[in-house]
């Protein structure tokens, strides 16, 4: 019982670490990236006063980057709500340390995704008519659904199991934070005392949650795809999209988590907690999806390859032996295949060796949702010259933009919200030691 | 060569009768071919019609003739025959031509014959009477179980579920020992952002505007061009009717939308686009005076040279602006 | 009038209310919550009010006639559209004022902008309007030495901005060697994949069967470009470039001028043109008589010099529509050829690049590449 406490105060101590990080590193951390959203916003200014001609985007290839990153945002997404949730329905005891990071990220990554569609609106002052007019047939009203329903179902399913969490934060940080910090930790924790009622409430409610939470992660992606799939373009008018958008998501979204892991494991000293068993499992789930995506893959070219219509020729040579061809080998060779074989051989299969096959895997399914919004609208619908694309410097400024205040929020987010779940790393651990009395209270699936 | 003379002489003579024959039989009775033709009264829109036509020669029936049936139509100011339907005559010269009756105004009728001295016409009239809609358009397939109402019970599956997780804290405040007041806005605000979301969404769903009228010719429609508020807005077109007797009014019109006039004044010349209005009180005192305005260009309006609109074209485009209600 | 929207929303809010009132709150979020409720609503009743307009008195037919006075009733009440618009402008009271008190408040303009039925031909029956281009008489204006005047014709109507080319004449190989014309304007699709994925519904199809966008409404999306197979959708990337006598035209749906920023245009199908009597620009200015336009409902077309029934005339030269295997099922009806009715070898290739008139632009404008 006494190691039982001597661990439970560590852990204590390393999950209120956080909020007081400091230091000139971490200052200029949040600087620079504070920086880049402003320039960002500058950029975003120059274009709402100039129109989308301030991007590259013409009538023939009318989505470019910002697409892209709109599709990459939501698929990482599914890092955490998906993994977390699938995880916990499965009751893997593992799965503690890393759920409220996975969580933090799938609620990050969806704003910035969803700030992407905007970005690439011609009208943004117009938004409201999505709510005035909108058209419930059109695959953009789905998606606007299902992301309005996955954002809400995901901040709620990172807050509920954070609340006995947030009243550790109430009741530890007292005079340790600012006061506005400590009124945000009374007013989240709801009066949280751990006592037989509210754990009930807390379980049940985590129950409806994470069985909820994974057939709307599953439809957010698919629909995403269907933003593609359901228009008569040839490389888009494919009945795989939907599969091979979800596995792709949950391939660039385990990659992420992997990445986001590592970072936070140095830096806030997780190294206890964050264990090489962690991305051992999280790298088979990447080589297992990498393998999918193989599969998706060959599924996907040799069957549109062995008809080739005219417009497919097209497509085709265009992403393996033309403008794309460079993009797609990377993509195959080292976003799939690499990142497979590095987790295939002990030796690779370090956490340094696991992380530089994600930051792969994260390029490459990057790449990926590039080539298939750009070389797909790039293949003529009509006799005409196939047009080009180069993102100019104010599409390059704001997605810089997107993924710094992506990483920005999540610094954020750890600096003010515990990133451990600490009351379930503790539970797991005394069911583990000791009583059955507390398995009980562990929300079953 | 005497031999040869013979011969063309023979030829010649041989010729004459036939010409002779062929000038008899042919050229008087050029317009003595009798076409009769039996056809209905009057016509339904919709309704499949048959004419029965039959030719006679000198009372001899006329087997294997060309007939054909045409009306004059009108479209977009253009007006001429329109053929609907061709026959061939049989053994007692008579064929039957048969066409389904779509215009309202084509009651001007004729038969066509295509005799071996050219085409014969017989004018007659028929009345038509207003039928229902001949054209729909149709769009996808129609499933008879697949509805928006799947989607409406999936949303609410979920919503309920996420709102009864949320609710599910609501009593996690109330159990606390020192009830802590601040501490039950936040549930109840997720709870209630939960209902809105969820409220608005199926407000979208359920108000959805109509996209695909096309699909139901007719129905009540609530889009249009804010350049015609204040007109009820019938489709005149030009009918044949109207085609028959032009006027500079009539000619006007169209060289009033040809010229581009339309462009900036509106097709009811009254909301004023460069110039404003240009009926009414607005509207030009004397030809002489729009035929300076035309020319020039006043304010901003680009000049029209005698290439474009020439002084009698601007006469009718004076005369159509006359017949436009003030500010209608 | 209860409809199912109707219930839902009252429902929803009363069980919202019903939340707030057990849970024995503070006056704050009550009110928060309450707010909430009510922005809710909005979309309720402006959808209401501008779709359904006055109900009392009874069946479909009624309601028609009643949304046809509408705009009468706004004109006899004295007061110009312009005047109505200067006293909108006047301040947000206005808005709120229903329109019992006199000043039109926006509401009252959708319903006018509301009023008008589908165009009826004679019979009442709605026009169906289509098209036939005959490509035996389309040599892409290359006996003229201008750009095809289809084209030109429609730019100058529609102060169409540069480099939009509503109807725009491609130059497709042929299979047996040498190149066609096929002037393309907007197909008019009956089962439009644009209108389909319009998240606003800014784009729609007419009950008289053509597709228009109203660009008071579109949002920018571009999902209708992506969608469209026939690459006939337009975007205004920057300021448009147009003259500038066309920032003063009066906007309407179915004429597309003065051009949005960040909107997307296209073919309109001159609805317009033809409801005056006249035919649409690239039928009058086709000098080959190429172009046909027409209604399906009477079954008759034109080109400006003879008059045929739509149905035999297409059917007796063998016509196919673009990409028909589709399923988009086009208005737009093509007769095969090259040219060769007017003199045109399929060997001379190239036509002649479109060139803008305007000789002035409206500040600000920008040009970009297709």
């Amino acid at each position: 019982m006494a190691a039982l406490t001597t661990w439970e105060s560590t852990l204590k101590e390393r999950a209120l670490a956080p909020t007081q990080a400091s230091g000139r590193l971490y200052t200029a951390w949040l600087a620079g990236l504070g920086l880049v959203v402003a320039w960002g916003f500058v950029a975003y200014i120059y274009q709402w006063r100039n129109g989308l001609y301030a991007t590259d985007m013409r009538d023939r290839i009318s989505w470019g980057l910002y697409i892209s990153a709109f599709v990459f945002f939501i698929g990482i997404s599914h890092a955490g709500t998906l993994i977390s949730a699938i995880l916990r329905a499965s009751n893997a005891g593992w799965r503690s340390p890393i759920t409220r990071i996975a969580e933090s990220i799938t609620v990050v990554s969806l704003i910035s995704g969803a700030l992407f569609v905007i970005v690439d609106m011609g009208r943004p002052d117009r938004l409201y008519q999505f709510w005035l007019n909108g058209n419930w047939q059109s695959p953009l009203m789905w998606d606007m659904m299902a992301i309005t329903i996955y954002l809400t179902a995901s901040v709620v399913y990172l807050y509920v199991p954070m609340i006995p969490d947030l009243a550790m934060f109430r009741d530890n940080l007292e005079g340790r934070v600012s006061r506005f910090q400590m009124w945000l930790y009374q007013s989240l924790a709801i009066g949280w005392d751990n006592n037989e009622t509210q754990r009930r409430s807390l379980a049940k409610s985590i129950t409806v949650l994470m069985v909820l939470i994974i057939p709307i992660a599953v439809s957010v992606h698919t629909v995403v795809s269907w933003i593609f799939a359901m228009t008569l373009r040839v490389s888009w008018n494919s009945t795989i999209f939907g599969f091979f958008f979800v596995s792709g998501a949950i391939y660039s979204g385990v990659a992420t988590l992997i990445i986001v892991l590592a970072v936070m494991r140095r830096i806030y000293h997780l190294e206890e907690y964050i264990t090489p068993t962690h991305f051992k499992y999280l790298s088979y789930l990447l080589a297992t999806m990498s393998l999918v995506m193989i599969y998706g893959n060959a599924s996907e070219y040799i069957t549109k390859g062995f008809k080739m219509t005219e417009e497919d020729r097209f497509a085709f040579e265009q992403l393996f032996a033309g403008d794309f061809a460079s993009m797609y080998w990377f993509y195959f060779f080292g976003g799939l295949v690499l990142p497979a074989l590095i987790v295939a051989f002990k030796p690779t299969r370090t956490i340094v060796g696991v992380v530089i096959a994600s930051v792969f895997v994260d390029i490459a399914m990057f790449i990926e949702r590039y080539f298939i919004v750009v070389a797909g609208l790039r293949v003529p619908t009509m006799p005409y010259e196939p047009s080009s694309y180069s993102p100019t410097w104010v599409e390059w400024s704001i997605l810089a933009s997107g993924f710094a205040g992506f990483m920005l929020l999540l610094t954020l987010f750890a600096r003010f919200f515990p990133i451990l779940a600490v009351w379930e790393m503790t539970e797991e651990r005394t069911s583990d030691q000791t009583s059955q009395h507390d398995r009980e209270l562990e929300p079953a699936p | 060569m005497s031999t040869c003379n013979a011969k063309k002489a023979l030829a010649v003579l041989a010729t004459l009768p036939l010409v002779l024959l062929l000038t008899v039989f042919v050229s008087p009775a050029a317009g003595a071919s009798n076409i009769e033709v039996q056809a209905p009264d009057q016509v339904t829109v919709g309704e499949s019609v048959t004419v029965t036509v039959t030719v006679t020669n000198a009372g001899e029936p006329v087997v294997g003739g060309e007939v054909a049936l045409a009306f004059v139509g009108g479209v977009g100011g253009e007006s001429g025959w329109v053929v609907v339907a061709t026959a061939t005559t049989d053994a007692t010269g008579s064929a039957s031509l048969e066409y389904l009756q779509r215009a309202l105004d084509a009651t001007r009728m004729r038969v066509e014959y295509f005799g071996p001295d050219g085409q014969e016409n017989t004018e007659f009239n028929i009345v038509i009477v207003d039928g229902p809609q001949l054209h729909q358009s149709d769009a996808g397939a129609d499933i008879p179980i697949l509805g928006v109402w799947w989607l409406v019970v999936v949303l609410a599956v979920v919503w309920v579920l996420i709102g009864l997780a949320a609710w599910r804290l609501l009593s996690i405040p109330r159990s606390t020992r020192p009830a802590a007041r601040l501490a039950r806005f936040v549930p109840r605000l997720m709870v209630g952002f939960i209902i809105f979301t969820a409220v608005g969404m199926f407000v979208v769903i359920l108000t959805k505007p109509e996209s695909h009228a096309n699909l139901d010719p007719g129905q009540e429609f609530d889009r249009t061009p804010r350049a015609l508020v204040g007109q009820v807005y019938e489709y005149p077109g030009l009918t044949a009717g109207d085609l028959a007797q032009t006027s500079n009014e009539l000619d006007g019109r169209q060289l009033y939308v040809q010229a581009g006039c339309a462009s900036c004044h509106s097709v009811g010349g009254d909301v004023g686009a460069v110039g404003g209005s240009i009926v009414g009180e607005d509207a030009p005192r004397s030809v002489q005076s729009l035929i300076d305005e035309i020319r020039e260009g006043p304010k901003g309006m680009p000049a029209f040279s005698e290439g474009t609109l020439t002084e009698a074209e601007i006469e009718k485009i004076f005369d159509y602006l006359q017949t436009l209600p003030a500010n209608s | 009038m209860i409809q199912p929207k109707t219930v839902a929303f009252l429902g929803a809010a009363g069980l919202t209310l019903a939340l707030l009132a057990a849970s024995r709150s503070g006056p704050v979020p009550t009110l928060l919550l309450g707010v909430l409720v009510v922005l809710g609503a909005v979309p309720v009743y402006l959808r209401r009010s501008f779709s359904a307009a006055p109900v009392e008195g009874g069946g479909p037919g009624d309601d028609n006639t009643a949304l046809r006075e509408t705009p009468v009733e706004l004109s006899s009440g004295g007061s110009s559209r312009r005047e109505a618009l200067k006293r909108l402008s006047m301040g947000g009271a206005a808005l709120a004022i229903p329109a019992a008190v006199g000043a039109p408040t926006v509401i009252d303009m959708w319903k006018a902008k509301a009023s008008d039925g589908p165009a009826t031909g004679p019979s009442g029956r709605t026009r169906q309007w289509g098209m036939i281009i005959d490509l035996r008489r389309c040599d892409g204006c290359q006996s003229q030495g201008t750009a095809p005047q289809c084209t030109l014709a429609c730019i100058e109507g529609h102060f169409a901005p540069e480099p939009m080319e509503w109807i725009e004449a491609y130059e497709a190989e042929m299979a047996g060697g040498g190149t066609q014309f096929i002037p393309t304007p907007c197909q008019q699709c009956q089962n439009p994949p644009c209108v389909s994925v319009c998240p606003v519904t800014a784009t729609f199809s007419t009950p008289e069967g053509t597709v228009l966008i109203d660009q008071d409404r579109c949002i920018g999306c571009r999902m209708c470009m992506a969608a469209c197979p026939y690459d006939r959708r337009f975007f205004n990337w920057g300021d448009p470039p147009i003259p500038p006598e066309a920032m003063l035209a009066d906007y309407s749906v179915e004429h597309q001028a003065p051009a949005k920023k960040g909107t997307v245009m296209k073919c309109d199908f001159c609805p317009e043109m033809a409801r005056a009597g006249t035919l649409p620009y690239c039928v009058q200015a086709c000098p080959n008589d190429a172009i046909y336009y027409g209604d399906l409902e009477e079954d008759i077309a034109t080109n400006g010099r003879e008059v045929v029934a739509f149905s035999t005339y297409i059917a007796d030269n063998n016509s196919y529509r673009l990409k028909e295997e589709l399923g988009t099922q086009p208005r737009v009806h093509y007769i095969p050829g090259h040219g060769e009715l007017v003199g045109r070898d399929r060997f001379t290739e190239g036509r002649i690049a479109t060139r803008w008139p305007w000789v002035e632009r409206v500040k600000g404008a920008v040009t970009w590449r297709r």
